[in-house]
């Protein structure tokens, strides 16, 4: 499982609790989990150097939850949760003061926040790993583009669709099967993947 | 012009920004939509406004007797469903529901897919906002795709042709049952203690009020004198200025849409016969006096946790439930109304009075005395 293990300056940032879900070195791959997940929790891309006790080491996919922004006083910008608002769009990096190790209070149990970050990680392993955004494929023929593109789009709905690992699991697996003949290549890295972190 | 049900002062200080000024005698009525979710059309339920524009009584008012006794969201909501259900067997209409993927539709789908037989569910169609896979996403894949007739709420259209033959249920007035995002806000500012405090002992409440001024306050304190139940702390204070002040508003400003394509006669006849509103229903609005208490301290929780909590029961999603908060969604369609649209006032009788009208720019000027 240490395939999944995350670090990075990028926080996807719960809004409300403001832990942090997942943190990234790709600002891009931040962005793509917040979107996609947004069904599930609100969140936004925080840039952790705004906060002066953020290092490297000291936030990852182990502990990141355990970590805490502090409170946006007098700026609710990001407060409102709407899919319209436009400063959920880009990376959040104004912010200032501590990271606080500390318990979010929620309704959610630790159990229950950890499988939904362990979703969120196989979202990252798929989507930095598998579909690589240099791939040339993706500057190709606008068919075979067309294709790839739309083969990225049913994966985020699976990952929209449905809360639990072991079922997001298996429809990967039943979509990535069915697109063998369309989409060999990412088909192939796909169960490729599911090998390596699961067996 | 006259006996004015809807008057949206935000669309008109958008045509006329002069209305804003502080040397035009009026003003303080135009700048009130600075104040955080204040309503575009005002009305009080409990008071006559001295509003420049003739404003009618209000077309929501409160339940006159208090008879429930009942505390439980799920027994309120699902006898509001079952009586749904028996109007549209009495009447033969096609039922129709907005959903948003927000909370207060989908409680309101969660109590009807709970209560109604098979043949209701068979006939009804679900109108979906765009925004489903970014709100509720599991929801919709579980119990909704591929079981019922699904239509994008874009494509729908009310006419001459169905007005008198679909009844529309939406969730609007969820947030006024509920609570006020305001009291949300001090949530999350870490001011929960602000909840449960006097209002009366708050030196400056435009402080904990995001845009709002004396002028509110003084609307909202002369109304609460009139409030069929006490209003204490900051947490009541902030309900009832939406129970109070922002109910028509909520239930009217959607006519606009929905009223589009129809003559006044029709559309008075949609209004009475074609729309339902569970939240606007007297047993909710008497549990949501009902429950005052209890809901300033659920919502230290999460807001609006009645309704989530009744949702989970059904659809075993703990991530939404603890997760999802309360945002504008179905109603953007609407809101964006006043501003595309020109219409910015309906009479009791429906006639729209419109800025494209040359007549009813003139008669609006006169009334402002802008003319």
């Amino acid at each position: 499982m240490d395939e999944l293990y995350s670090t990075g300056r990028y926080g996807v940032v719960d809004i409300l609790h403001r832990r942090i879900w997942v943190n990234t070195w790709s600002e891009s791959l931040a962005h793509d989990i917040r979107r996609v997940f947004r069904t599930h929790v609100s969140t936004m891309v925080v840039d952790l150097r705004c906060f002066d006790n953020f290092n490297d080491e000291l936030v990852d996919s182990n502990v990141s939850l355990n970590w805490q922004i502090p409170h946006m006083q007098h700026d609710d910008r990001a407060l409102r949760i709407s899919c319209k608002n436009p400063v959920h769009d880009t990376t959040i990096n104004y912010l200032s003061g501590h990271l606080t190790n500390s318990q979010a209070i929620t309704l959610l149990r630790d159990q229950q926040a950890k499988d939904l970050q362990q979703i969120m990680l196989f979202y990252r392993y798929l989507k930095s790993y598998i579909f690589d955004p240099d791939d040339t494929i993706l500057q190709s023929d606008d068919s075979i583009k067309q294709k790839k593109i739309c083969y990225h789009e049913k994966i985020d709905d699976i990952f929209r669709a449905e809360i639990n690992l072991e079922k997001v699991k298996g429809k990967i697996q039943d979509f990535a099967e069915t697109q063998f003949d369309d989409c060999f290549d990412y088909s192939s890295r796909v169960m490729l993947a599911m090998r390596r972190l699961y067996g | 012009m006259d006996d004015l049900i809807y008057f949206s002062s935000l669309t008109v200080s958008i045509y006329d920004q002069s209305l804003k000024e502080r040397d035009y005698k009026h003003q303080e009525w135009f700048n009130l939509n600075q104040a955080e979710l204040w309503p575009m059309h005002v009305n009080s339920r409990v008071t006559k406004l001295d509003t420049p524009w003739p404003l009618a009584n209000t077309i929501a008012p409160l339940p006159t007797r208090n008879l429930l006794s009942e505390k439980r969201f799920d027994i309120v909501i699902e006898s509001i469903a079952e009586e749904f259900a028996q109007l549209i067997k009495k009447t033969g209409r096609k039922p129709y529901v907005c959903w948003s993927g927000g909370i207060d539709s989908t409680a309101i789908l969660v109590s009807l897919f709970k209560t109604c037989d098979q043949n209701f569910l068979n006939n009804l169609t679900i109108l979906l906002g765009k925004n489903i896979h970014q709100e509720n996403s599991y929801f919709y894949h579980h119990f909704v795709k591929d079981r019922f007739d699904c239509q994008d709420i874009d494509q729908f259209k009310i006419d001459s042709s169905n007005y008198h033959k679909i009844i529309v249920v939406d969730g609007e007035a969820g947030n006024q049952i509920m609570g006020h995002a305001a009291s949300y806000k001090l949530l999350y500012f870490n001011q929960e203690d602000l909840l449960d405090r006097d209002w009366k002992t708050i030196k400056n409440l435009t402080e904990i009020y995001t845009g709002s001024t004396d002028f509110h306050h003084e609307l909202i304190q002369q109304s609460i004198k009139h409030a069929p139940l006490p209003i204490t702390t900051v947490y009541d204070y902030f309900w009832w200025l939406g129970f109070n002040f922002k109910f028509d508003d909520v239930l009217l400003r959607k006519m606009l849409s929905y009223g589009k394509y129809l003559t006044p006669e029709q559309s008075n006849d949609f209004w009475n016969h074609g729309l339902y509103r569970f939240y606007a229903h007297d047993l909710m609005q008497q549990w949501s006096m009902l429950t005052l208490d209890l809901r300033r301290q659920t919502c230290k929780r999460t807001p609006k946790y009645e309704q989530k909590k009744y949702i989970l029961e059904f659809d075993q999603n703990p991530f939404w439930f603890a997760n999802k908060h309360q945002e504008a969604s179905m109603s953007d369609v609407f809101f964006k109304m006043p501003i595309t649209n020109s219409v910015f006032a309906l009479d009791r009788a429906w006639k729209k009075y419109s800025f494209s009208n040359q007549e009813d720019r003139r008669a609006l000027g006169r009334i402002l005395e802008k003319a």
